[in-house]
């Protein structure tokens, strides 16, 4: 970046003045209070605002009131620069009370402001350059005590000083601390938070209460759980004796409303037993007849009738079967006698088995198959076919040749039918070749050409020549094959129309000698087969025979050999009718033998039923005795049939029952009048005392009993069930009075588990509080040292190199490289003299000056890397130095001036020739604050102040201002 | 005949305060406030010749209430003979086993509803109240289904004479703040449609007297968290013998709580904190006992990053200068500093900043984040040479 032009409208001291700066030095000379420093801040302001204060910093505090112009109007500037690119730019700041305002204009091109717009300022040195305002100060806009050259502290503390400014700049900027510092700090308030282990720290007091807390609330608790406990069990004990009291009281109400129940049954059964007594004495008088009936028979006898019964019911069903077979028996019997006289007559015929039918009917599929074959006519058919072709080939005329010279004869015949007609043209070419060559030759001797008529004449004779050979070989050739024609086809038409014809019918003639040898084949073939046929159908006729007579049937004699077809079949056809009678008669056999089985097996079981039938009458008979015998015993009349005597003896049993049961009633009538051992009025006494007692136990005696036992054992049980229900009440009331007591003197001591939880609340919230402030404390720590690490490792070896690159350059290659340390920006120098890097507090205040310097430019690109070259605005750098220090420093700015604008202010006009000495006199500019006038440019001439040395002709490498 | 009843609820008897920055001494006096609270509800109904008390639930809390408060329950209804005692357990006193409701031996003015869906109780000829009880501490059945309207909603009411209210601890749902539970949820109009006359609820710490849905929320009597900074104690509910009902709440509360907010731009330093926190605090204090008020103070604005404030510190400083009876102060300010400027910085400080932005961004949930804000802020602080104050 390259200042031009400032133009202050109102800034400080400055007002309405306009200053052009050099491009490469620009020297701003005036005595103190002449507004030097108000035009480097004016600078400032213009590249990056102004502040006017805020939240809590009131503006009469600001900068913006420091710089209000001095004389009241506007308060404002213009500031016009070049970038390097070659973009020429003017900002222009308004700081007016009612009126702040700024605005970015591109030379040649628009309105650029909301470029370089961060908020409500504008700013277009941040953007430029690459770093903030505090940066830009810290590095670039430098006083006295910038460069360190009035101090007056020893070297090693100067480097100190720059290394923590350096370090300070690239950790938090102009205005922090150092990472380390930061680090530090955060470190003291880890340190204020404390940790577990440190048992006096807030975390450490916080995690002990906290753990001791929780142990007590567990306790309490644990306490309140048994004490609910217990009270849960007084409750329970409390419910249990009322329930007890309750269940005896029950239980005794019951039991006296189950005692009255009882008496009254008592009395109920004693009046009813009196009654039942009498009647059963009555009744008990009317069966006595029957006191000694054998009872104990009665089952027999019963068995006995129903015996018979079933004895006499069998009997006649079996009567009833017998009878019914008595038709169908005769029947059988006829048939069986019909059957034996058929079967008589049969005996003499031989018996023929399955195997024998099947061989007959085999023999004869085989005979009829025979005689199919032998009988077919295909023979003859082939025959006439062969005699029918024989005859069509006699109408060909070729009868009589054979057909092996058919084959020859073709060729000739063709030869003999051509030959003359090709000798006919021959002769025809050859008179026409004769008469034209002669008169061509003619006419070419006429016209005296006799050359080329001799010619034409020569090869005329030679053409008539071959033509008259062709001919002449053309008919001997006809000739010869006519002469063989005649011999093999003798009386042949061998004229030229016989030729033809002979020609036209030779394919036909080859074509039916063709089929003529294929029909003489097939008659072979046919006929071969009749005779094996024939050879098949005698040896069937033979196994027909041969079975008939292996049957024992009578055979008819075998015919000749050589008999016609249809004995054989006759003869074949006898044998096995005689073999099919045969088995139809031992068919018939079988079938007679099988009904006669079955008829006879029908006859057994008719007989059975006769014996049956006689059997089952006797076993009645024997029971009707049985039952006469037992009835005569028991006094019964022996004249009843026997199944009225089982009756009878039936009903007296009854009799007999009904006096037993009226006998053992009146015992037991007898029994419950003595059974209560008490009389009426003491069971009235008894019942009266009863329902006292239930009234008093609140029961109401004319409640119904049913749902209460009256019997002895029920009654045991409810007086069990009172007494243990008393029990249980008593014991309950025992254990209520001392688990009260207990509880009484418990609750007053029980801890107060809200106070603990308050607590315990109170301290994990301590707790987890400075749990959250350590770690958070912890990650703030490691995020600035990672951040450090990686800031201090990217940022010290460029820094290194930006010094390096012009150190060597500036210090003639005294100093050839800079190295800065990591952790901390320690600088040292390798020197062409020493073999050792040389740390900074042991170099020359000049170069130690220079680095300083350097450094801070360096620090500003690789803050910024924005790319521009920073201004250097030096506010009164040698106010007190010494005269070579300061010529040094001067001529240091002069060679950096060529990457860097150096921009100066001094109240020395030696210092401000110096330098004007020192510079390319076309690029640098005095301004002269010590002038009146409105505009205050003034270049002051070269020849008026000491001249410097020229700066080296090389420029900085990459620095060039066309970057 | 007029009949009167004294309706409140959310008393939470043995609560903890140390979330409102009570412990020890002034935690205790809080629950003895609430303890008081109740017997002041006692007086007023007498003085109102109120003829029932109903609790809507959250009467106690369950996990902390001992025999001590069953005794000064017991002790307290008894005192209140004649006049008859509703209880309806809500959430944070759920009819479990080893309740204290079930433990204790409650007096015979005392009805204990321990159904789970409405049940009736007669109070007078022609008055029914009709409650039921929490039976587990997260319930979110509706309290309405059942009872007086049953499945038939308003026709069988229609066929019930007299007047019916339904006392039970319950989230209207229409109402509900955006951080209390749903227990018990129901909407209004439900009531109305059931054939209530008036639903006298619990469970919203807020005071809600809405006759026109028919609904009666009476609030804690004492407020239990900061930002229950209104009026508040019991309701009483007139009911006349057509019907009319009337309501009117009376403040009764001894203890006071407030959230203010307080601006700390400008600050720069502690003391000047402490000053201003101070002054806001009796601003906003003004006319209330101070010894028994209880504040949070949200800290809001842009402070530079040198301030580094020590809320501990700061909390003790401003209750020593103003008297307060507890205080908490949250710290929501912001730095000053613009964070994307500073991460655009080639400093260490500038990718600090980026670090720690990135790894806000990945954090995964409030904890890791705030953590991350905190470690954030405190490395500004650090970078900015002051103290780093402990928030």
């Amino acid at each position: 970046m390259r200042l031009e032009r400032l133009e202050v409208t109102g800034f400080g001291r400055l007002r309405q003045r306009r200053f052009d700066f050099g491009e490469r030095i620009t020297v701003v000379l005036g005595p103190n209070e002449s507004g030097k420093s108000t035009l480097h801040r004016a600078i400032r302001a213009a590249l990056y605002g102004l502040e006017a204060g805020g939240p809590g910093r009131p503006r009469d505090r600001s900068d913006w009131a420091r710089w209000l112009p001095w004389t009241s109007g506007r308060f404002g500037l213009t500031l016009t620069y070049r970038l390097d690119g070659g973009r020429r730019l003017r900002v222009a700041q308004t700081f007016d009370r009612d009126r702040v305002q700024a605005q970015v204009q591109e030379l040649g091109g628009g309105d650029v402001t909301q470029q370089f717009r961060v908020g409500r300022t504008v700013c277009p040195g941040r953007f430029h350059l690459g770093v903030d305002e505090a940066v830009f100060c810290a590095a670039a806009w430098l006083g006295e005590e910038g460069l360190q050259l009035s101090s007056t502290e020893a070297a090693p503390q100067q480097a100190g000083r720059l290394r923590e400014a350096l370090e300070r700049l690239i950790d938090a900027g102009a205005e922090g601390t150092t990472a380390a510092e930061a680090t530090k700090k955060l470190a003291d308030a880890l340190q204020r938070v404390g940790s577990e282990r440190r048992v006096t720290s807030p975390l450490g007091v916080a995690i002990a209460q906290a753990r001791r807390l929780e142990g007590e609330i567990e306790a309490a608790e644990r306490r309140l759980a048994s004490f609910a406990g217990e009270e849960a069990r007084l409750r329970e004990l409390e419910l249990e004796a009322r329930l007890s009291a309750e269940t005896a009281v029950a239980a005794q109400s019951d039991w006296i409303r189950g005692r009255l129940a009882q008496l009254d049954a008592l009395e109920a059964g004693m009046l009813m037993a009196t009654d039942e007594a009498a009647e059963l004495s009555r009744a008990l008088e009317a069966e006595a007849a029957y006191a000694a009936f054998p009872a104990e028979s009665e089952a027999a006898v019963s068995a006995l009738g129903g015996e018979l019964h079933q004895a006499a019911r069998a009997a006649a069903e079996a009567e009833v079967r017998w009878t019914a077979v008595q038709e169908p028996l005769g029947a059988l019997r006829r048939r069986r006698a019909e059957i034996s006289a058929g079967l008589q007559a049969m005996l003499e015929s031989r018996a023929i088995g399955e195997r024998e039918t099947a061989a007959a009917s085999t023999l004869r599929r085989r005979v009829e198959v025979s005689a199919a074959i032998a009988h077919r006519d295909e023979e003859m058919a082939a025959t006439a076919r062969g005699e029918a072709l024989r005859r069509e080939i006699a109408v060909t005329g070729l009868g009589g040749v054979d057909p092996g010279e058919l084959e020859a004869v073709a060729p000739l015949v063709t030869t003999a039918r051509t030959a003359g007609a090709r000798a006919r043209g021959a002769v025809g070419v050859l008179a026409t070749v004769a008469v034209l060559g002669v008169a061509a030759t003619g006419a070419l001797a006429a016209t005296g050409r006799h050359g080329p008529a001799a010619l034409l004449g020569a090869g005329c004779l030679l053409v008539v020549a071959a033509l008259a050979s062709f001919a002449i070989f053309a008919f001997h050739s006809g000739s010869r094959a006519r002469s063989e024609l005649a011999g093999r086809l003798p009386g042949m038409d061998l004229s030229p129309a016989g030729l033809e014809r002979l020609e036209a019918s030779l394919p036909a003639a080859r074509s039916l000698h063709a089929e003529s040898r294929q029909q003489a084949a097939l008659v072979e073939v046919h006929r071969a087969e009749q005779m094996r046929a024939r050879g098949e159908l005698e040896a069937a006729v033979d196994s027909c025979l041969a079975l008939a007579r292996e049957s024992g049937l009578s055979a008819p004699a075998r015919p000749p050999a050589g008999c016609r077809v249809e004995v054989l079949l006759e003869t074949a056809a006898a044998a096995l009718a005689t073999v099919d009678e045969a088995a139809r008669l031992s068919v018939r056999r079988r079938e007679l033998e099988v009904e006669d089985a079955r008829l006879a097996d029908r006859e057994t079981r008719y007989a059975e039923l006769a014996e049956e039938a006689a059997r089952d009458r006797a076993t009645a008979q024997a029971v009707e005795s049985r039952i006469r015998v037992a009835t005569a015993a028991a006094g019964l009349d022996a004249a009843l049939p026997p199944l009225e005597a089982v009756a009878a003896f039936r009903d007296a049993c009854g009799h007999r029952r009904e006096h037993d049961r009226l006998a053992a009633g009146l015992a037991e009538a007898r029994r419950r009048q003595r059974l209560g051992g008490s009389d009426i009025e003491t069971l009235t006494r008894q019942r009266t005392e009863l329902t006292a007692d239930l009234r008093r136990r609140g029961g109401d005696p004319e409640q119904a009993a049913g749902d209460v036992p009256s019997d002895a054992a029920g009654l045991a049980r409810l007086e069990r069930e009172a007494m243990d229900a008393q029990d249980r009440a008593a014991g309950a009331a025992s254990a209520i009075q001392s688990l009260g007591a207990r509880i009484e003197g418990l609750t007053g001591s029980l801890p107060s588990l809200a106070d603990l939880e308050d607590e315990r609340l109170t301290v994990t919230a301590a707790r987890d509080r400075a749990l959250r402030q350590q770690e958070a404390l912890q990650r703030a720590i490691v995020m600035i040292e990672t951040a450090g690490r990686d800031v201090h490792g990217r940022l010290a070896p460029r820094l290194a190199a930006s010094v390096s690159e012009r150190l060597a350059l500036l210090t003639g290659d005294h100093y050839s490289e800079a190295n800065v340390d990591m952790d901390h920006f320690a600088i040292a120098l390798a020197s062409a003299d020493r073999d050792q890097l040389v740390p900074l507090d042991l170099v020359s205040h000049g170069t130690r000056d220079q680095v300083a310097l350097l450094l801070r430019l360096a620090l500003c690109e690789v803050l910024g890397d924005a790319g521009e070259s920073m201004p250097l605005l030096l506010d009164e750098p040698l106010a007190s130095a010494d005269p070579r220090r300061g010529r040094g420093l001067l001529e240091f700015l002069a060679q950096l001036s060529a990457t860097n604008q150096v921009v100066v202010t001094t109240s020395d006009p030696g210092i401000a020739a110096t330098l004007v000495g020192l510079g390319d006199p076309e690029s640098t500019a005095v301004i002269d604050l010590g002038t009146s006038g409105d505009e205050s440019s003034t270049d002051v001439a070269p020849d008026a102040l000491v001249r410097a040395p020229q700066p080296p002709a090389r420029g900085l490498r990459g620095r060039s201002p066309e970057r | 005949m007029t009949y009167r009843l004294l309706h409140l609820a959310d008393l939470h008897l043995d609560r903890p305060f140390a979330q409102m920055g009570c412990h020890g001494e002034l935690a205790r006096r809080r629950r003895q406030g609430l303890r008081e609270a109740l017997r002041r509800a006692g007086e007023a109904a007498q003085e109102h010749d109120c003829d029932a008390v109903t609790i809507a639930g959250d009467l106690f809390e369950h996990e902390r209430a001992g025999a001590e408060t069953a005794q000064f329950l017991v002790e307290t209804f008894a005192a209140w003979q004649p006049m008859r005692v509703l209880l309806a357990p809500g959430n944070h006193d759920p009819l479990v086993p080893g309740s204290l409701y079930l433990r204790a031996r409650w007096p015979a003015n005392v009805h204990l509803f321990e159904g789970t869906s409405l049940e009736p109780f007669q109070l007078a000829d022609g008055l029914t109240v009709w409650g039921l009880g929490h039976h587990e501490p997260a319930w979110t059945g509706n309290p309405l289904e059942g009872g007086l309207g049953g499945d038939g909603g308003g026709r069988r009411a229609r066929g019930r004479d007299g007047i019916h209210l339904a006392l039970f601890h319950g989230a209207e749902t229409g109402s509900r703040p955006a951080e209390k539970g749903v227990h018990g949820p129901f909407a209004a109009a439900e009531i109305r449609e059931r054939g209530y006359a008036l639903a006298l609820c619990g469970h919203y710490h807020a005071r809600r007297i809405d006759l026109g849905a028919r609904l009666i929320y009476p609030g804690s009597p004492e407020p239990l968290a900061f930002d229950e900074s209104e009026p508040r104690g019991p309701v009483v509910v007139e009911i006349t013998a057509r019907g009319e009902i009337r309501c009117a709440a009376l403040d009764t509360n001894r203890w006071h709580a407030r959230i203010i907010e307080c601006r700390m731009d400008g600050v720069t330093s502690l003391t000047a904190t402490v000053d201003r926190v101070s002054a806001e605090v009796l601003t906003a204090t003004a006319g209330l006992p101070l010894e028994r008020t209880t504040l949070r103070v949200d800290l809001v604005g842009t402070v530079p990053p040198s301030l580094g404030l020590d809320l501990f510190d700061c909390e003790s400083a401003v209750r020593d200068a103003t008297g307060v009876a507890a205080i908490r102060i949250r710290d929501l300010t912001a730095h000053e500093t613009d964070l994307e400027s500073l991460a655009q910085e080639g400093t260490t400080r500038g990718a600090f900043v980026r670090v720690a932005l990135a790894e806000l961004t990945a954090a995964d949930g409030p904890a890791a984040k705030s953590v991350l804000s905190d470690a954030l802020r405190y490395g500004l602080e650090a970078f900015a040479g002051g103290e780093v104050g402990l928030r």
